[in-house]
């Protein structure tokens, strides 16, 4: 065996810490933007503004979560804005026509959404089917399930079911204690766990992991019901926000918002590489971007640009941490090397 | 585990979705097939009409137009292009080819049509224009966008002036990406200005669906936490911004609080038949109204009568009018 080669003492660093400003350069641009509405409007840099953005973006921030999981084990689900809309859907039946309580019809979201999600998985994780195509045919699907089920809005669906969405628990809005909740454990679940490092490895090279006898397949089949459950949980409390379901409205486009969010983290579309942070960090960012925007009253138009641009800039932004970060550790590397050969 | 990978086996769930492809095909073959289809001998009314089955007040109007067809020998089929203009398009040249007898089509850009109405009139299909003006047309059918969003503006600003002595602030949720709304809002506004010129309009932002209404009002209740008049161009978005208004802590039954839409939505036309809150008027299409014009007027026209435009005029509802119950009942929901 080997012995290890002698490692020197790091030199000392002098003036900004670039690698840490590299991995983090997401984070800088969300400061900057912050600072920017900041500077443009009083009402954005307040506490109940953060509420509002955070709790705008709630749901969204759930799906994005548990489909960046997904995506870093090398698949994708597009069907999760309509899998939204069919979850809140059923939720808002359960409740305002099936007599269900607020608990049941929580309960109903959530597995409906899941039940989706177990479709999606099999036929992408056993049946090894296009992610991308089944999720995409399933994104009509269920919209169309959705609208046959119930052509017309459902509202009325209780003073509690409304608390969920729109009531406090110990000062924080419910809805950012369930989205920080599934936010930590989906940190949790990568970063601390075995199967975890399973899902990196999978997206790495799934046939590898196959061949290493890791669970590919189930935990392909998990990773699917996951993203639907969060789906389903997202859809419950958008119709619990809204005290009600629109078949044709709820949860559209949601899907796009996700994967933006998520690839904006920094998760590779390919699979193989992400951290939760980043997926948090790109969430609150275009939370703030949207809600400052808003409170700046940016006409439409200008703020689809505004919108384009900024994401275009932080994507660009991100490309360039990723670029410059391994340059900048193999100079440090020579330039230790050349240390050594000195010394 | 070994039990579910067994279950879950490759081979066994591929002949099980064959078995299964088979039977729904068989399936769709028989329960999905269309009531009538292009090959039908009764005149065909074809319509275009973006986000058909996604709005329950357009559901409704349609199933009016499909009715009163039937009662008069046409086919009526309905096609919904989402938002995809090319895809609409596409349909409608797939319609021309087919030789159908009308084409009816709600435009979210008027100008994009132009040509492929001009086709159609070549080929001697009648076209109709839904809620819009074109050139190449034979008729418009539908409502006047500038003029319904005016009289709900005129309402909202009456109101502001008999109850606020003319002040208040002002949020109007538009829908700048369609000339529709470009129109509706444009209407509001001057109708509002024009009865009560002192209100201090705060914010204009894009909101059509719930989601949207709630998210956008929430955050401008930030900014204008005293806004107390918000005015939309979809009940949808105005529904929405009710929720804000009640999550944002404002006490549901402001008397100095005023919302109103159009549509006629049914959570908005409940509202308005409970009264005693801040959702004080919608602009109610008569939908089943504006389905029967669709079909008689193409009825005229091809027997040959000039019918012009046929403007089917929004009805303004307000807090407690028993017309309220009356559209409700059309939307099957009293």
């Amino acid at each position: 065996m080997a012995t290890p080669p002698k490692t020197s003492t790091p030199a000392k660093k002098r003036g900004l810490p670039v690698e840490l400003v590299l991995n983090n350069i997401l984070l800088l641009a969300l400061i900057v933007l912050i600072a920017y509405f900041a500077a443009n409007s009083s009402a954005f840099l307040t506490v109940p503004n953060f509420k509002v953005l955070l709790t705008n973006y709630a749901a969204i921030g759930v799906v994005a979560a548990v489909m960046a999981l997904l995506m870093i084990a090398g698949h994708a689900d597009f069907s999760v804005g309509s899998n939204i809309g069919f979850s809140g859907m059923m939720t808002a039946l359960a409740m305002a026509e099936w007599g269900a309580s607020p608990i049941s019809g929580v309960l109903v979201g959530i597995l409906s959404g899941a039940f989706v999600g177990l479709i999606n998985g099999i036929l992408c994780a056993y049946l090894r089917f296009s992610a991308i195509i089944v999720t995409l045919g399933m994104l009509s699907v269920l919209r169309g399930v959705t609208l046959l089920i119930k052509p017309v809005e459902v509202v009325g669906l209780g003073d509690v079911f409304f608390y969920i969405g729109n009531g406090s628990f110990m000062g924080l809005p419910i809805l950012l204690w369930v989205v920080g909740a599934v936010f930590l454990l989906a940190s949790v679940f990568l970063s601390t766990t075995v199967w975890g490092r399973y899902v990196l490895a999978i997206g790495i090279n799934q046939q590898a992991a196959f061949l290493a006898a890791l669970p590919v397949r189930p935990l392909l089949l998990g990773l699917h019901v996951a993203t639907g459950a969060a789906a389903g949980l997202a859809g419950m409390l958008l119709a619990s926000r809204l005290d009600g379901a629109s078949p044709g409205s709820l949860g559209l486009q949601m899907e796009l918002q996700a994967v933006t969010i998520v690839l904006l983290g920094g998760v590779a579309f390919a699979g193989g590489r992400g951290r939760i942070f980043g997926v948090l960090t790109a969430w609150v960012f275009l939370a703030v971007l949207d809600n400052g925007l808003t409170l700046m009253n940016v006409p439409p138009f200008v703020q689809l640009v505004a919108s384009g641009m900024a994401l275009v800039f932080a994507a660009s932004l991100d490309a360039l941490g990723n670029n410059l970060g391994p340059k900048l550790e193999q100079r440090r590397r020579v330039q230790e090397q050349l240390r050594q050969s000195q010394a | 585990m070994s039990i579910l990978n067994s279950f879950l086996n490759r081979r066994a769930i591929l002949r099980r979705a064959g078995a299964l492809a088979i039977a729904g095909a068989a399936l769709a073959s028989t329960s999905l097939t269309p009531a009538t289809s292009l090959a039908d001998e009764a005149r065909k009314i074809a319509v275009s009409f973006p986000n058909a089955s996604v709005i329950g007040a357009v559901i409704t109007s349609l199933d009016a137009a499909k009715e009163k067809g039937a009662e008069m020998g046409y086919s009526v089929f309905v096609d919904d292009p989402g938002t995809d203009l090319n895809k609409q398009i596409n349909t409608i040249k797939t319609w021309i080819q087919q030789k159908v007898d009308v084409i009816v089509v709600n435009a979210l850009q008027p100008d994009a049509f132009e040509s492929v109405a001009k086709q159609a009139r070549e080929a001697g299909i009648v076209w109709i224009t839904y809620g819009q003006k074109i050139e190449n047309q034979d008729a418009t059918v539908g409502y006047a966008q500038y003029p319904d969003g005016r009289q709900l503006g005129e309402y909202a600003g009456q109101w502001v002036t008999d109850t606020l002595d003319g002040k208040a602030k002002v949020i109007i949720l538009g829908y700048e990406k369609g000339v529709w709304g470009q129109q509706r809002g444009a209407g509001i506004k001057d109708g509002l200005l024009d009865k009560a010129p002192n209100v201090e309009i705060v914010a204009e932002q894009d909101a059509i669906s719930p989601t949207d209404g709630l998210n956008v009002t929430r955050s401008l209740l930030q900014a204008h936490p005293d806004a107390n008049v918000i005015l939309g161009v979809e009940d949808p978005a105005t529904e929405g911004a009710y929720k804000a208004w009640i999550a944002a802590g404002k006490d549901p039954a402001d008397p100095t609080g005023f919302i109103g839409g159009m549509d006629g939505t049914v959570p908005a036309l409940k509202l308005l038949k409970k009264g005693g809150n801040v959702y004080r008027a919608s602009m109610a299409i008569p939908l089943v109204e504006v389905g029967y014009a669709i079909v008689t007027t193409a009825d005229s026209i091809l027997n040959g009568e000039e019918t012009g435009d046929v403007i089917v005029p929004l009805e303004l509802v307000t807090e407690m009018s028993p017309k309220a119950d009356e559209y409700l009942a059309q939307q099957g929901a009293d």
